[in-house]
């Protein structure tokens, strides 16, 4: 009798525990309750999240207008100094409009990688074909030939990189086009740093002579 | 007047326990259950403001995840990607599908989009992206197959004992650096093709030409081989690893 009623609403609560609470690792939308939140929700801010704080809602905050971060990046700032790990021996206050920030030498574009990049030769070329992988081949192709997967899927305007033209195109120019986009052509500057466009671009150049055969893909590595 | 105790009544007691015991039981059991992260966690999945797809970008398009979590590789955080990374695409691609209405309009009003966040570290816990993709390990390891999800679910527990699971034998996971993002590969199985990789040749991995692997083997020699060229020491007993 004892051992019926017991046993018997042990697995009625069981199925009615696993009716409700169903299963681990079942898809749902709702959040679970947290049993034990400890200190897992702290009241400090967190990488992009909200704040009622602020009237844009927005918990991360913008340097003021007209400041320059030293010592340190904010990733897409036009201007960047030697804050990260790639070390190009700029000094912590070289936040200029130089060549090197900006691919132009006073009015016009120049040509050539800046020197203390480009002394890390094939290191320099090798950073640019990963990088190119990431963010430039899905739409360029692997070749560069503007044939990638994103233009079978209507993104029609994909120029392709090894052409004539673009061959003659200053380094600069091109180190331009990354940071600000062109035409239908998006901005990367806020996700490529300033060492990685110049990386891109020294790769896209050996692309190139691959393309024309002056270079064959043995050489390249 | 018959007896009040029966015979039966000295199993009374015995019977008891045996249902409290049993009780008990039942509860420790929901408890392990269902009051962890394995229960709380694995499956949320939650509906976001655009049905944006990761099977279309990451799998078929064959977007690096990089190209939209930028600073995976280089800092603590994976970001979400900005509006207008997005709509150097949409505005030629669907830009006119209805689906695509809240991007447009964050990207106008300059508010972005409200995306739901699935994966949370508890604040009293630190962990960083950039270690791990630089030391090698995959997306994959802690995210499940995103590439083939249509809309994200959080695929495993991250809970401490899962952390330390791999801390302990990070050559179960370490690959080559250029496929951290690349989550379908797995190390190659030929023992000379996986020597080659690892330019090394089969009998210093002190393995035979010609041999066939299993794919547990395959990964634990290239695991061995990434952790000592690598130095990969991660904290397991330091508590002030992961509670900074
Ligand atoms: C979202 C797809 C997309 C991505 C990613 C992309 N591009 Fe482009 N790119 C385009 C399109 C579209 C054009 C054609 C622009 C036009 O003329 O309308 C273009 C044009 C160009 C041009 C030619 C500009 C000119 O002077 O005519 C260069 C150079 C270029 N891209 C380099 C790059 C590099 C380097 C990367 C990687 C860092 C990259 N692109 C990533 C879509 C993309
Ligand atoms: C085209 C841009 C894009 C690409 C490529 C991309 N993602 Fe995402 N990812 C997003 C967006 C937008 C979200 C937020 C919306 C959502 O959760 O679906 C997101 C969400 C996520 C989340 C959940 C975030 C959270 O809130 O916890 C994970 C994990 C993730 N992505 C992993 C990956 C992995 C792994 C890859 C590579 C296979 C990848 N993503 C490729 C744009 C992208
Ligand atoms: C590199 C180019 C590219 C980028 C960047 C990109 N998408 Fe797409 N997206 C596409 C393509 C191409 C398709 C169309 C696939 C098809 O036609 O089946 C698409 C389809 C979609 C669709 C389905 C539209 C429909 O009506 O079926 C949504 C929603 C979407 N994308 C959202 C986003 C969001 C949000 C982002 C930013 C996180 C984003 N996309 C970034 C290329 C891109
Ligand atoms: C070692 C485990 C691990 C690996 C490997 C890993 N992640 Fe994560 N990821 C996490 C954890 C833990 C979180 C929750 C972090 C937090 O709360 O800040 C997370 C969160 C995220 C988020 C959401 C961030 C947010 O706040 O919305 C994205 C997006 C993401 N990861 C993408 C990636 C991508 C892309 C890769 C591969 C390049 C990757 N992760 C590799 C463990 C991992
Ligand atoms: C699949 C394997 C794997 C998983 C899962 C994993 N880690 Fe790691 N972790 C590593 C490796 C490999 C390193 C690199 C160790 C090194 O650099 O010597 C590392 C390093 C770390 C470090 C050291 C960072 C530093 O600055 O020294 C922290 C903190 C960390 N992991 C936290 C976590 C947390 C928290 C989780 C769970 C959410 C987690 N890890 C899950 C493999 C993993
Ligand atoms: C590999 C990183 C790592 C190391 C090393 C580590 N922890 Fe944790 N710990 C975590 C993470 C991640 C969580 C949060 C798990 C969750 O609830 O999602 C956590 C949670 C906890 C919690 C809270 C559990 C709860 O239910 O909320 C305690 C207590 C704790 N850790 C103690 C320790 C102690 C003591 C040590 C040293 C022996 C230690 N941890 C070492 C990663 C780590």
């Amino acid at each position: 009798m004892i051992l019926k009623i017991g046993f018997g609403a042990l697995i009625i609560t069981g199925v009615a525990a696993l009716g409700l609470a169903g299963f681990r690792g079942q898809k749902g939308e709702q959040t679970h309750v947290e049993w034990f939140n400890d200190m897992a929700h702290q009241p400090k801010v967190n990488p992009q999240v909200r704040s009622d704080f602020f009237a844009d809602g927005r918990a991360e905050r913008k340097p003021v207008a007209g400041t320059i971060p030293i010592g340190y990046n904010i990733a897409g700032t036009y201007y960047q100094n030697d804050g990260n790990n790639l070390g190009t021996g700029v000094g912590a206050f070289a936040n200029q409009p130089d060549y090197l920030n900006t691919g132009r030498i006073g009015e016009f574009y120049g040509d050539g990688i800046p020197e203390n990049l480009a002394s890390r030769g094939a290191d320099l070329v090798k950073r640019g074909q990963e990088r190119y992988g990431i963010y430039c081949s899905h739409c360029h192709g692997v070749a560069a030939k503007g044939n990638g997967p994103v233009k079978a899927f209507g993104l029609m305007t994909v120029a392709d990189l090894t052409s004539e033209p673009m061959r003659k195109q200053p380094d600069g120019q091109i180190f331009n086009t990354i940071t600000h986009g062109k035409n239908t052509m998006g901005a990367l500057g806020p996700i490529v740093t300033i060492e990685d466009r110049w990386a891109i671009v020294s790769y896209l150049r050996a692309l190139q002579k691959v393309a024309e055969g002056k270079l064959n893909v043995a050489e390249k590595k | 007047m018959p007896q009040i105790f029966q015979r039966g009544a000295n199993l009374v007691p015995l019977k008891i326990l045996l249902v409290l015991g049993a009780l008990a039981t039942g509860a420790v059991g929901a408890v392990w259950y269902y009051f962890t992260p394995e229960y709380t966690k694995v499956g949320y999945q939650p509906s976001q403001p655009i049905p944006f797809s990761h099977k279309v970008h990451a799998g078929q398009l064959n977007i690096d995840c990089r190209f939209c979590h930028s600073f995976a590789d280089s800092g603590a955080h994976s970001n979400l990607p900005s509006t207008q990374l997005c709509m150097g695409c949409h505005t030629q691609v669907q830009k006119d599908s209805p689906k695509l209405e809240p991007l447009r309009q964050g990207w106008a009003s300059g508010k972005g989009v409200p995306w739901v966040q699935i994966h949370k570290t508890p604040d009293h816990a630190y962990f960083n992206h950039s270690v791990h993709i630089n030391r090698g390990v995959s997306c994959v390891e802690c995210h499940g197959r995103v590439d083939q999800m249509d809309v994200v679910y959080q695929a495993k527990s991250l809970t401490m004992n899962f952390c330390l699971e791999c801390h302990r034998a990070p050559e179960n996971a370490l690959r080559p650096l250029d496929k951290v993002t690349d989550l379908g590969w797995k190390a190659p199985t030929q023992a000379d093709e996986l020597a080659s990789l690892l330019g090394t040749t089969p009998d210093k991995l002190k393995l035979k030409a010609g041999d066939q692997l299993t794919p547990g083997k395959a990964q634990k020699v290239m695991g061995e081989h990434f952790k000592v060229q690598r130095g990969v020491l991660p904290p397991d007993s330091n508590c002030a690893g992961c509670h900074r």
